[in-house]
């Protein structure tokens, strides 16, 4: 550009600019043939139909009618059947009919020409410009030499276990046999050359696609229209360590990682039962992730498992990543303020869970479990109430319900109060309480509210602040809610009590979503008491008693067993010894109802008819023998409560007839 | 008829709710009017009415049992025609909405006069409104699990007030102990027997126990438990008023007593606090009769739904509200129309219908079991 040029560019006037402006919505982009490979053909067009509409000024107007009829479920099922009979990714009509090539790029087969695999392979993985996935073409000195090749995710796959385990045999130490020569070499290579624990022949392409996904390594030889598979998992992950939300002084220190295999161990290190059942979905179409759904066969009852198995199946998305999207996707009631799952990070609780006959899952990625079903008292309960004795347990349970309330309601229980029901206040606190608030420019409900949302802003940037910086937020927040606020005359000190005491309370709360909907919930009451007193503060919590009442997890209504009362198990708020929690909850309605027998402490002193008892009961008796073995050492009695299961899985066997009857009972319910 | 669904409810939570509907008028004028009645034997009118009650509904138990997948107006329609059907239906409807209609009203004043002076009355109802509309979109199991839920928090504050008024009390204020006489107890007993007739939602919930059998066991649990708390109440209530005031004077017995309550220099004046619990009882009290208002009208009118009809029926409730014209009007309907006349429809119409359904049906509803039970 000559500076002429440039001048003359300064006084003219056009449009030049907007030239150079980047929209995604303004024009069409045309989609390849081979574009949104794991998408169904559905999906992809929709996103078609909808994409020259899409920021254009005729969408803001009104109503856009769809080109298309609206899917119905029914069409909607039909179009997922098709594409699984079909394969994934598999088009059998394209807008272009595409070449011959496209075709056959698409199809399930694998073919016996080895360059046309790889071939394939490559167009399927978008291989260039896509570099993740490696190729190594190789020839194995076999008679007659045979040309191979693997392909593998690069960083899902463990590089030393395919150099070493794959490439080495095949490549170097596959002349030194020479016995069986005229076998077919598929299974010469299967059979001899590769020292990996699993190794699969398949026959599908897509199949193998998968493999390689995650993070198995693919084998090719050439004349053969068969892939193999050989487990070379090995993708970084955090290894065990302690948990970060859900901390415990006494009891077991780790928690899950982003490793669905670990978890699923760590679970089963606690589990030694040949009955714990893991199930594999995969979820997302896109994200493909793996999800685990853990229960214990023969205990959880199956109706329950049936219906979990069907949400999870019915997921049709392309995106899940955690259990947090999960629980959405398969949650009662969307509605609910309170959450429909449990979501730990401790194994030890989701193996506790599973030996009372709840189901859990995993999801590949996500360091947390969801127990399902749920109920209110659960989510005030911590893995630790279990693991001290009694009476602490049951005290540290009512404290965390002192804080539930007064979290929830001291500060509408204050705004009240003051606006409203002064006679309430003795009259040197309510002296007090004036002298405090006599320089006080705000109304209450305004006071409160300013410190409420400094408290959660505070809370907000303690968990977002990055952590080099983060004693700087302790001090700035106790000097803004604590000294200046006060100073300033902007609230009064009695109020930082209360907001203090509020948050302690939240704190308290062991559980996130509970403490969410607590957060959530204290506003409006705040406003309902600011607006109507003690009144409107009572509507407002019978309405949300009503509200809890009617939820559901999984069918299990979220109150129980206190509403709709069931016989308790020992374990609601009060906490009994956990030698006397002989059944399971009976709202879970598990196949074997007694966890331990009558008596699980034969030795102890106080209880001389325990004998006759024993006596009386020859079922028993083994089991009692048993449990004395555990019951000598009563310190490891929680961590053996899950052996105690299996044993008293026998005896169950004889209540079972009971408990099928009650589960006859139960399906009329 | 239409199949309305429904949760189940259980032993407990059926008698949470119909206990709580049944002491709620502990909160309201009731004790006065009974001590106006009964003057220092008021407590003795309410054992009597209690006898009266627990006899009266055995013919309602007896349909119950011999029906026990239908409600009343289903009973009615088979044995007398789609027209008895409706007539049935209509009854309720107005039983149910004049009871609601003056027990809100009652309430809303209470709480203008208790806690907000100066709210206007439209204003509180329409609150009042909402806190009972919720549970019935919500269905009646929520309402009974809520109502049980609630139902310790009802125990203590009740208890609370009455153990901690005891210091005023005095055994003396209960004589002469026969009152106004034993014949005239005995007659205002019947009458009288209506304060329990709230008892008659249970021919609506039947089909929705979780164990039918269990019907007379909760409908007797609800009356006794319900009726010797009114006993304690009034009995305390006399103690602490002595007759004449506590017939004539007091408006709110139970806000008096609870104003009285001073232990010690930091419990006292906690008459606030006590609103929770009559907040709480009057909601599960309106919630029910509300639900009682509307599917009874969805029944009659065989609709296989009620809850479209809720919106509408609080409406009606609303103007009704104000069309009676002050508190007293209010009062003077619950006391001289509702609880004098109301045994008529609450005892008197199950009793019915049962005879209908015994001279018509030969044989047939023995076992209870009838083809077409959703017909």
């Amino acid at each position: 550009m000559s500076i002429w040029s440039k001048i003359k560019a300064i006084f003219t006037i056009d449009d030049y600019y907007m030239d150079e402006t980047f929209s995604l919505g303004d024009r069409p982009i045309r989609q390849s043939p081979q574009e949104g490979q794991g998408q169904s053909k559905q999906e992809s067009g929709k996103a078609e139909s909808s994409k020259p509409e899409s920021g254009k000024p005729q969408k803001r107007g009104g109503f856009v009618l769809p080109k298309k009829p609206l899917k119905t479920s029914e069409s909607r099922e039909k179009a997922k059947k098709q594409t699984k009979s079909s394969g994934k990714g598999e088009k059998e009509e394209q807008s272009h009919p595409g070449s011959e090539t496209e075709q056959i790029n698409h199809s399930r087969e694998i073919y016996s020409n080895l360059s046309k695999n790889l071939e394939k392979l490559k167009a399927r993985f978008h291989i260039p410009p896509n570099i993740d996935v490696i190729i190594r073409e190789f020839t194995i000195p076999l008679e007659p030499q045979l040309k191979g090749a693997i392909a593998f995710m690069e960083g899902l796959a463990s590089r030393d276990t395919i150099n070493s385990h794959v490439l080495m045999p095949l490549m170097l130490l596959s002349n030194l046999d020479e016995k069986g020569r005229n076998a077919n070499p598929v299974s010469i290579v299967m059979e001899r050359l590769l020292p990996g624990n699993q190794v699969e022949i398949k026959d599908s392409f897509d199949d193998l696609m998968e493999g390689i996904l995650t993070g198995t390594t693919m084998v090719l030889l050439d004349g053969y229209p068969t892939g193999l598979l050989v487990e070379t998992k090995g993708w970084e992950h955090r290894t065990v360590s302690r948990p970060n939300v859900e901390n415990v002084v006494r009891g077991p220190q780790e928690a899950f990682v982003e490793h669905i295999r670990v978890n699923t161990a760590l679970v089963r290190k606690r589990l030694h039962c040949n009955t714990l059942v893991t199930e594999m979905f995969k979820l997302g179409r896109l994200s493909n992730v793996h999800c685990a759904l853990l229960y214990i066969e023969g205990l959880t009852n199956p109706k329950l498992v049936a219906e979990v198995r069907r949400r999870i199946k019915g997921i049709d998305t392309d995106y899940i990543s955690d259990t947090g999207t999960l629980e959405q996707f398969i949650e009662d009631n969307p509605a609910s303020l309170l959450p429909g799952q449990l979501s730990t990070e401790r194994p030890d609780r989701v193996a506790a869970a599973l030996a009372e006959g709840h189901v859990a899952m995993l999801v590949d990625g996500d360091p947390f479990a969801l127990i399902m079903p749920v109920t209110f008292w659960s989510l005030i309960h911590t893995a630790e109430d279990a693991y001290i004795r009694w009476p602490y347990g049951s005290l540290l349970r009512a404290i965390r319900i002192l804080a539930l309330f007064i979290n929830l309601l001291l500060p509408s229980f204050y705004i009240s109060i003051v606006n409203f029901h002064p006679e309430m206040i003795p009259t040197d606190l309510l002296l007090a309480i004036a002298a405090s608030r006599e320089s006080i420019p705000f109304p209450a409900i305004w006071e409160v509210v300013m410190m409420e949302l400094a408290f959660d802003l505070i809370r907000e940037a303690g968990i977002r602040i990055p952590s080099i910086i983060g004693p700087t937020l302790g001090i700035v927040g106790a000097l803004i809610l604590g000294q200046a606020a006060v100073a300033a005359n902007i609230v009064s000190p009695l109020l930082v009590i209360i907001v203090a005491l509020t948050g302690l309370g939240s704190f308290a709360i062991p559980n996130y979503g509970l403490t969410a909907a607590m957060r959530t919930l204290r506003f409006v009451f705040l406003f309902l008491s600011a607006f109507l007193g003690f009144y409107g503060l009572a509507i407002g919590v019978f309405l949300v008693v009503i509200h809890i009442c009617g939820q559901k997890s999984v069918g299990v209504p979220i109150m129980s067993p206190v509403s709709p009362f069931r016989p308790p198990s020992g374990d609601v708020v009060y906490r009994q010894p956990v030698w006397k929690q002989e059944q399971r909850p009976v709202f879970m309605r598990p196949l074997a109802r007694r966890r331990q027998p009558k008596i699980t402490r034969p030795w102890a002193t106080q209880l001389k008819e325990g004998e006759d008892r024993q006596n009386q009961d020859t079922n028993t008796g083994k089991q009692d023998t048993n449990a004395e073995q555990q019951d000598t050492n009563a310190e490891q009695q929680d961590t053996n409560a899950e052996q105690q299961d299996t044993n008293a899985e026998q005896q169950d066997t004889n209540a079972e007839q009971q408990d099928t009857k009650g589960g006859k009972q139960d399906g009329d319910n | 008829m239409g199949t309305i669904r429904e949760g189940h409810i259980g032993y407990r939570e059926a008698v949470a709710l119909l206990a709580i509907m049944l002491i709620t008028k502990v909160f309201l004028t009731c004790p006065s009017n009974i001590s106006d009645l009964g003057g220092t034997a008021g407590w003795l009118v309410v054992l009597v009415y209690l006898l009266v009650a627990v006899v009266a509904v055995l013919p309602g138990l007896a349909l119950l049992k011999r029906y026990p997948d239908r409600t009343l107006i289903e009973v009615a329609e088979e044995f007398g025609g789609a027209i008895t059907g409706i007539l049935v239906a209509l009854l309720l409807f107005g039983y149910f909405l004049l009871s609601t209609v003056i027990i809100m009203r009652q309430f809303t004043e209470t709480v203008i006069v208790a806690l907000l002076p100066t709210t206007p009355i439209s204003l509180i109802t329409v609150f009042f409104l909402l806190g009972m509309l919720y549970p019935c979109y919500q269905g009646i199991e929520s309402l009974t699990r809520g109502a049980w839920l609630l139902m310790p928090f009802f125990a203590l504050g009740l208890f609370g007030v009455l153990a901690l008024v005891l210091p005023w009390a005095n055994p003396d204020y209960l004589f002469p102990f026969w009152g106004p006489g034993l014949p005239a107890i005995l007659k205002a007993g019947p009458m009288k027997s209506s304060m329990l007739g709230e008892i008659l939602l249970v021919t609506l919930l039947n089909p929705y126990l979780r164990d039918r059998q269990k019907v007379t066991a909760v409908v007797m649990s609800s009356l006794i438990i319900s009726g010797l708390i009114f006993t304690l109440t009034v009995l305390v209530y006399q103690m602490v008023f002595p007759y004449p005031a506590s017939g004539t004077e007091i408006t709110y017995p139970m806000y008096n007593l609870a104003r009285l309550i001073y232990f010690g220099r930091f419990v006292q004046r906690v008459e606030s606090i006590f609103i929770f619990i009559w907040v709480f009882s009057l909601l599960v009290n309106v919630s029910a009769l509300f639900y009682g208002t509307t599917v009874s009208l969805a029944r009659g009118l065989n609709l296989p739904f009620y809850r479209p009809l809720l919106f509408p029926v609080a409406v009606l409730i609303y103007s009704l509200n104000f069309l009676i014209l002050n508190f007293p009007t209010a009062a003077w309907l619950d006391a001289e129309v509702l609880h004098n006349y109301g045994w008529i429809i609450a005892f008197g119409l199950p009793a019915l219908v049962w005879l209908l359904a015994k001279l018509r049906d030969k044989g047939g509803g023995s076992h209870g079991i009838h083809p077409q039970n959703n017909g």
